[in-house]
């Protein structure tokens, strides 16, 4: 297998929650085998300067304002991202924010912010990019799942195991405009957003010891995957969800 | 089966939502040939008059709640007026839902907004609500509705929605099993009720769709009733986070 299945030269690819941890790794990641990134996510700054990492790399990069639990904005972001890129090829659904945390009564509100982030927002993202898609070669979603679907992790994990269900369907669904629609399901990975997890040690240690590999996953290894899964390599991946989580059991290891 | 104690539900407070017609209706019918004394919702309290007459037929006991679960202060309600008119609460039984929209291809956030309220905020909320009750229960057990295309993706929001809904049982089983409360869920296949046969139909790729079925037909509203009646009983006592398929063998084409 030669080097070029890998390749992502040429390729256009939006991001979302691209500012920080797996999303800002996944828009090196995408950048570094060659593909030119839209960067979108709520806070410009970052973005800002991630953007002239990219451009330093030699590759094209926009920034693309971005919050994606205002359901309302996302088609629009969809849209000035293909314009600037000239098209879109991947789109990668990553941005997502944290649960409640536990199983209490939570409200309306706090509810709807954890399934509209982690789930509506790439809803209505792949409704909005499926015309760019489906006019380009070879493109692909990516969506962010993870293992908390399968453990059942408050709000959260269920909001992830509808990002499962949903990239099974369209993969059927937007077939006919030959898309593929796949799904990283990471474990434990080293972020912001997870670094309570972390900070409890009792806890971290009880995860490490659930995991096979015995250790925290880097936002690069998340990003290696779906550098892949956007490539050639994976033209024949579809409707899979990937569980990159050092081997995650019930059981725990010796 | 009846016979057995350990599959009676004698005494049971049972509250099913949407139990005007099709399953919701199969299980008041079948939970109150067990013993059960059953308070039913749907949004018009007009539509549960064949389901409290088949009761009443049955010689059992049933309330009737008229309850629009789109409405925000929906699920307290529901549950609080439930446990007063029975006495307590024992079993709840999430079936009420909202099916694939005509809009799937171009979902509105509109509509979106609706699914996501009826399918997966109520039941969520219900749970939470009935807690207490349960809690003070010896008996007490949740069964939530879900469906085949949970695991297969459906096109649109049903399957995510009812994916989302297994994650969160599996999850509080774990959660609530130290309280003695079991939380179990089914998910049905090909059901002759009008809902479910036209939305399967609608995305089935198989020219007939009990192809896909390893048993070659529909299965009846009570085959449904039947295992959730199993789940609510003492028989299943060791039972939970449990999805059981009622499906006839939803077997993949090879």
């Amino acid at each position: 297998m030669s080097n070029e299945h890998f390749d992502l030269s040429g390729r256009r690819a939006l991001v979302t929650g691209a500012s920080r941890g797996i999303g800002r790794a996944i828009a090196f990641g995408l950048a570094s085998a060659g593909a030119d990134v839209a960067l979108a996510a709520r806070d410009k700054n970052r973005l800002t300067e991630i953007a002239v990492e990219i451009r330093s790399l030699g590759r094209n990069a926009c920034v693309v304002p971005l919050d994606v639990s205002k359901l309302d904005t996302v088609g629009a972001a969809i849209d000035a991202a293909s314009a600037a890129l000239g098209g879109l090829d991947v789109l990668v659904n990553n941005a997502g924010v944290n649960g409640p945390g536990g199983f209490e009564l939570v409200g309306t509100q706090e509810f709807d912010r954890v399934l509209d982030t982690n789930f509506g927002g790439a809803w209505f993202a792949c409704e909005a990019a499926r015309p760019y898609l489906a006019a380009a070669e070879d493109s692909v979603i990516i969506n962010m799942g993870s293992i908390a679907a399968t453990k059942g992790v408050d709000i959260y994990g269920a909001s992830k195991a509808a990002v499962h269900s949903m990239t099974r369907g369209m993969s059927r669904e937007f077939a006919v405009d030959g898309i593929r629609c796949v799904a990283v399901a990471p474990g434990q990975v080293e972020t912001d957003m997870t670094a309570h997890v972390r900070a409890d040690s009792e806890r971290l240690q009880q995860m490490l010891a659930h995991t096979a590999r015995g250790r925290v996953a880097t936002p690069e290894e998340i990003a290696a995957t779906v550098v892949y899964l956007a490539s050639p390599a994976a033209d024949f991946v579809s409707g899979a969800v990937l569980a990159i989580d050092g081997g995650r059991d019930f059981f725990p290891s010796q | 089966m009846s016979g057995d104690p350990a599959f009676r539900l004698d005494g049971r407070r049972v509250l099913i939502t949407g139990a005007s017609h099709g399953i919701g209706q199969a299980i008041a019918i079948e939970f109150a040939k067990a013993g059960a004394q059953i308070a039913l919702s749907d949004r018009d309290p007009e539509h549960l008059g064949d389901t409290l007459g088949a009761l009443r037929d049955l010689g059992g006991e049933g309330y009737g709640l008229g309850e629009d679960l789109e409405k925000e202060e929906a699920p307290g309600t529901l549950v609080a007026d439930a446990a007063d008119v029975l006495g307590g609460l024992d079993v709840i039984v999430n079936n009420a839902a909202l099916g694939e929209g005509a809009d799937k291809e171009q979902m509105t956030i509109e509509s979106y907004r609706r699914m996501v309220r009826v399918n997966l905020r109520v039941p969520v909320m219900i749970m939470q609500e009935a807690r207490p009750f349960l809690n003070q229960s010896d008996t007490g057990s949740i069964i939530n509705l879900s469906s085949v295309m949970a695991t297969a993706g459906s096109g649109g929001l049903y399957g995510p929605l009812k994916a989302a809904l297994v994650s969160y049982t599996i999850g509080l089983a774990r959660k609530w099993g130290a309280d003695g409360i079991r939380v179990n869920a089914i998910a049905p296949g090909l059901i002759e009720t009008g809902r479910a046969a036209g939305m399967l139909a609608d995305h089935c790729w198989m020219p007939r769709v009990t192809e896909g079925v390893a048993l070659g037909r529909y299965g009846g509203v009570q085959e449904v009733a039947q295992v959730a009646r199993f789940l609510a009983s003492d028989a299943a006592s060791y039972i939970t986070g449990a999805v059981i398929p009622v499906d006839g063998g939803w077997v993949h084409q090879y």
